[in-house]
């Protein structure tokens, strides 16, 4: 009985592998035959424009957010709250809502249009991609910073050194290896983004935007396969950061009591930081402001535009891929956790490469295969792509919505477990306890906080990501993104204004009631 | 072990969920499904109006003309749609050479100018659009620019930046754009025309209706785009006036077709009846947005308004036009960036 169970979720297993790892390796297949035929004309241009448009926005988003996160960790708690609210509410703003306020502040018809350089193109692009992507290095500083304690930095200037030695000796130490695996996720992020350039490109092309083009216009499949490889290349340095790593997923959920604010004395560092965060806010709440005028100024027609039902509709996707992620994700790590090393290795290593995989790669792949009919040993599957499609092309979102979130409950899951100090766990078995009991009494509690943080984290994923559902939704797909980029390509600013605040309160809504639960339990 | 098991059950009751959603569709017999390449208001429209009409279940995915061909194409030999709807007829001239749609002869076509419609019945031109100049101008007043009156208006330096079109890799509306200069100076002028006024365009929309809007939102002075959506923008409370150049403009004939192997063929051409029929024709202008349509009988028709325009009108053999596609698609992708 137990090896059938065994064989059964092996079976589910293999088929989620086969659904997602076939569209991988066929695009791969593409892509080595496209290049094998010579790159397209211009490709290495848009290329190089990508390439330097992310790494601009990743180094400038780099000091915005490590110099915000600093003056944060200087900061009382109270104080520092607010600055987090600031700076990570931008996690829920979609990328091409960033772009969309750039244009409200500096487009034609733009707030401060008179007072600024005209911002569509690489200019607006470059700020658009900043806004979005400042949370993540401020995320992982005061992450990094949380258990850093103050009296290191009271022996340090005790003994003479200035703010810079403390920074050196006591801050930079626990922030590299995070910076440094957050800096390729944000190169990663920028580049894999087609939703700005949607907005802002003006004649500026780029790669991720050129391959949305090419699926879109069901143009030159072997140009989209060849980009989607390429945005997946900066990945591998990540990803061997993190194999050599041991279990560096699990480690920045492991959560830190607030500490006091660190004492530093007055220097030019902390004066830059704290301008600069100065800087970062002055820009968030301009965009804020733009996106708030511009919507005021037709407040009857913010709602029309299937607002509401693409909403629904993608709440309801999410919910859907939730039930296929979250049993996914709990078997890999269930698997992983008893299996032998090597076959933890396995499991782990494919979920890490799916989970830092770009969004852009996977939609793009999952698109090529399966929007026109796929052989298998049975017969010829149905179109899974596009309205018109089996399920009206729901089966493709939910697979990609899916496939992008479960490894978020794998590393969740694989971090609860690791926080369970080894001697209880022992002490438990040795006692002879039963699972259902070490599960409620052990695990529950250890991992509950970590498994609402991963909830939160899968939902806001799947309601702001752009990718991978635009690449595999139908234009006119009551989907989020979908609507968001079809009003944008008619510069309708303010819908989309509206479309997001209205995911943040539902995501908010969801939120507050997973923690309300949590609280009754 | 336990945990397992609940997990397997938990990813099985997730695909039977999925299942379900994919089950959502129409059920087969009372259903058509619908490839719309036009408005989202005006597809809705016309099928409101069949499913009001029939009972039929309509399915409708709405994708850009030149997009629409490329899946009709790729999907052959595993068919998604029953019907082609609405799109320039360039289009469905290249999808009929290709027999990609089903010869059919709807009731009431012989009215139809032959102009408008295959004499195989393969497909019909159910309504025209003239192409116009969406323009705002008082945001011209503003950048100092004359209202243009001709497409040679357009390539005026203080326009530059401040006109908005479409993509013809994406957009019918910019292929019908591409023609018209053809037609008015020749092709390698007319080259050379599109070579000077797209420099002028900061960016190319992804929908051909989308310059009006863009025009609307003040992103742009002048927008590129079929008439009868800047004169419902306007209607709607837009700043914006329709104006069709003086030396000349083209149309695009907006057809209907059965695509060969329909999975429903009956409930398909049931489909097409209705909209080449006069009370189909006229009931697109429920969305607010009103084409000229071709039954002779009806106001306000092709034939009526074609002599009354007081502009030329441009055009060429269908064939010719749907033949010079690839080349003019292969020029801009080479030509223009972006």
């Amino acid at each position: 009985m137990r090896a059938a169970r065994g064989a059964l979720a092996l079976a589910l297993l293999a088929s989620a592998v086969l659904a997602v790892g076939w569209p991988l390796l066929r695009i791969l297949a593409e892509a080595l035959v496209a290049l094998h035929a010579g790159l397209p004309p211009g490709l290495g241009r848009t290329a190089a424009i990508s390439l330097a448009l992310s790494g601009g926005a990743t180094l400038l988003a780099l000091l915005g957010g490590l110099g915000s996160a600093l003056t944060a960790r200087c900061l009382p708690p109270r104080t520092r709250r607010l600055l987090d609210a600031a700076l990570l509410s931008l996690l829920l703003v979609p990328p091409y809502t960033a772009a969309a306020a750039v244009l409200a502040v500096g487009g034609r018809s733009g707030l401060l249009h008179d007072l600024l350089p005209p911002l569509p193109g690489a200019p607006g692009m470059l700020l658009a991609l900043t806004t979005t992507l400042l949370p993540y290095p401020y995320a992982a500083a005061r992450l990094a910073w949380r258990g850093v304690d103050p009296r290191l930095v009271d022996a340090v200037l005790v003994h003479g050194g200035g703010t810079g030695r403390v920074l050196r000796l006591v801050l930079l130490p626990p922030l590299l290896r995070p910076v440094a695996a957050v800096a390729v996720v944000m190169l990663v992020t920028a580049l894999a983004d087609p939703s700005v350039p949607a907005v802002l490109r003006g004649r500026v092309p780029t790669l991720a935007h050129t391959a949305y083009l090419e699926v879109m216009a069901w143009g030159d499949e072997g140009t989209a396969a060849l980009v989607a490889v390429l945005l997946a290349l900066p990945v591998l340095p990540l990803l061997l950061l993190l194999a050599r790593t041991g279990s560096p997923l699990a480690e920045p959920w492991r959560g830190h009591g607030a500490g006091p604010a660190l004492a530093l004395p007055p220097s030019p560092i902390l004066r830059t930081a704290r301008a600069v965060t100065v800087l970062v806010l002055a820009v968030i709440a301009a965009l804020l402001t733009a996106a708030a005028v511009r919507s005021s100024l037709a407040p009857g027609e913010l709602l029309g535009h299937g607002a509401v039902a693409a909403l629904g509709s993608t709440l309801q996707h999410a919910l859907l891929a939730l039930l296929v992620a979250v049993p996914a994700g709990l078997v890999t790590a269930g698997l992983a956790a008893r299996g032998a090393p090597r076959r933890a290795a396995l499991l782990d290593g494919l979920q890490l490469m799916l989970l830092v995989l770009p969004g852009t790669t996977l939609g793009l792949a999952v698109s090529l295969a399966y929007r026109l009919g796929t052989p298998t040993p049975v017969g010829t599957l149905p179109p899974l792509v596009g309205g018109a499609s089996l399920g009206s092309g729901s089966i493709a979102i939910v697979l990609v919505l899916a496939a992008s979130t479960a490894p978020l409950v794998h590393v969740a899951a694989r971090a609860g477990r690791a926080q369970i100090p080894r001697g209880e766990a022992e002490t438990a078995e040795v006692l002879g306890v039963g699972r259902r009991r070490r599960l409620l009494r052990l695990v529950l509690p250890q991992a509950a906080p970590l498994v609402a943080v991963a909830g939160a984290a899968i939902l806001v994923r799947m309601m702001v990501s752009v990718t991978p559902v635009a690449l595999v939704a139908a234009p006119d797909a009551p989907m989020v993104p979908a609507l968001a980029l079809d009003l944008l390509d008619r510069a309708a600013l303010a819908p989309v204004f509206v479309l997001t605040l209205l995911v943040a309160i539902t995501i908010a809504a969801l939120a507050g009631g997973a923690a309300a639960a949590g609280r009754l339990r | 072990m336990r945990i397992l098991r609940r997990c397997a059950a938990l990813a099985a009751l997730g695909a039977v969920l999925l299942a379900t959603a994919g089950c959502a569709a129409p059920a087969a017999s009372a259903s058509v499904t619908v490839l719309c390449s036009n408005d989202a208001a005006i597809c809705s429209a016309w099928a409101e109006d069949f499913a009001q009409e029939t009972g039929i279940a309509v399915t409708m995915d709405r994708l850009p003309t030149s997009e629409a061909l490329e899946r009709i194409r790729r999907g052959e030999g595993l068919p998604e749609y029953d019907v082609w709807h609405g799109g320039g007829s360039e289009m469905y001239v290249a999808a009929a050479q290709e027999g990609l749609l089903a010869p059919y002869l709807p009731p009431r076509t012989e009215g139809i100018p032959a102009q408008v419609r295959d004499p195989r019945g393969r497909w019909t031109g159910v309504y025209v659009s003239f192409l116009g100049l969406c323009v705002d101008a008082g945001r011209l007043d503003e950048v100092g620019a004359e209202v243009p009156r001709s497409w040679e208006d357009l390539l005026d330096p203080a326009l530059a930046g401040w006109v908005s079109a479409s993509s013809p890799r994406t957009s019918g509306t910019a292929y019908t754009t591409m023609l018209v200069q053809r037609d008015r100076l020749g092709e390698e002028e007319g080259l050379g025309y599109l070579a000077q006024l797209y420099p002028q365009i900061p960016q190319f929309t992804r929908s051909g209706t989308a310059p009006v809007q863009v025009v609307a939102e003040g992103e742009a002075a002048v927008g590129i785009s079929f008439a009868p959506y800047c004169d419902a923008a306007a209607a709607a409370g837009a700043p914006v006036t329709t104006i069709l150049p003086r030396d000349g403009t083209g149309y695009e004939v907006g057809a209907v077709a059965v695509l060969a192997d329909a999975p429903h063929p009956a409930a398909a051409r049931r489909y097409v009846d209705r909209a080449v029929s006069e009370e189909g024709q006229r009931s697109g202008a429920a969305s607010g947005i009103h084409q000229v349509p071709t039954q002779p009988g009806l106001p306000g028709s092709f034939d009526e308004v074609r002599g009354q325009l007081g502009v030329p009108v441009l055009t060429s053999p269908l064939e010719e036009r749907a033949g010079r596609r690839d080349a003019l698609l292969n020029w801009f992708a080479a030509e223009v960036p972006a």
